[in-house]
């Protein structure tokens, strides 16, 4: 297809139409809305699984005796506890007071409530 | 001389290039609005991230915008529409019989009503200067086929603005 005279002479008509005029460039680009919810979400993760991380190592480096407390406790003491206080609920703090006594250095030789559980004797 | 455009270049190259983008942006989203965001996005990504200088700096900044404008009518996902409230050309000259209120919006209905392609070829080229090997960059056809479908955009141009003098 050749290029008419009547073509650029249209095309010349089409070009006084001159395009708009545009707002200038701006200085900084502006932040989407998304942008602090992504940072929030990171700054969680990163905190969540540091915390994770933390109680996995510890979980790790604490034997299993360290972590449990009722190793300590024995039938007898806890009987010994009930008929000797005057109520439950002073049993309870006698027990609670004595395994707090007894966490402080280690118990050597004495049967747990757990072993003696453990045994079907019951 | 730096290996990537400096701010100073791409603000040249806004001034020099921005309004026929916005135009050529405006014809592919309907929406003028819309294309003044596009172009700007552009020319925002090239100083946040500066590129090597290209080859066709001119190429480059049409495919970018072409590709922005795709990406946002993808993401928008609503048939494209033409605002016919917001002018693409100013109206200063009423002696020249179609350059008036009247004539620009003939002339974008015009547009509008062209295949996409021939659309944007005619644009590139009558707004944006651009020569039809570079057109031919952009689009990634052939030289003549970007002559071609240019010579029946305008053809249609003017059937349909002579209609509408009529």
């Amino acid at each position: 297809m050749p290029i008419h005279d009547d073509d650029l002479q249209f095309e010349q008509e089409l070009r006084r139409f001159t395009p708009r005029e545009v707002a200038p460039l701006p200085a900084r680009r502006s932040v989407p809305r998304w942008w602090p919810a992504v940072i929030a979400a990171g700054l969680l993760l990163v905190f969540g699984s540091g915390l994770l991380w933390r109680q996995h190592r510890g979980d790790e480096h604490v034997p299993f005796s360290k972590k449990t407390t009722f190793s300590t406790l024995t039938l007898g003491q806890s009987q010994a506890a009930l008929l000797k206080g005057p109520s439950l609920d002073a049993a309870i703090d006698e027990l609670e007071r004595e395994s707090r006594l007894k966490d402080k250095k280690p118990v050597q030789g004495s049967q747990t409530a757990f072993k003696v559980l453990g045994r079907d004797e019951l | 001389m730096s290996t990537t455009l400096e701010r100073d270049e791409v603000e040249q190259l806004y001034r020099t290039h921005a309004k026929a983008l916005v135009v050529f942006a405006s014809a592919m989203l309907g929406n003028q609005t819309k294309a003044q965001d596009i172009v700007h996005q552009v020319f925002l990504r090239l100083i946040d991230r500066p590129v090597s200088h290209p080859e066709n700096s001119t190429a480059y900044l049409y495919s970018a915008v072409r590709n922005a404008a795709r990406n946002e009518i993808r993401s928008s996902n609503r048939s494209v529409e033409l605002e016919e409230a917001q002018l693409w050309f100013t109206v200063e000259d009423d002696k020249h019989g179609m350059a008036d209120v009247i004539g620009e919006r003939s002339l974008r209905r015009a547009l509008w009503g062209l295949p996409e392609e021939q659309r944007q070829i005619a644009i590139m080229h009558i707004w944006g200067e651009l020569t039809f090997a570079v057109i031919s960059q952009v689009l990634g056809i052939n030289v003549n086929t970007a002559a071609s479908r240019y010579r029946y955009a305008l053809a249609q141009l003017r059937e349909i603005m002579q209609a509408k003098k009529v």
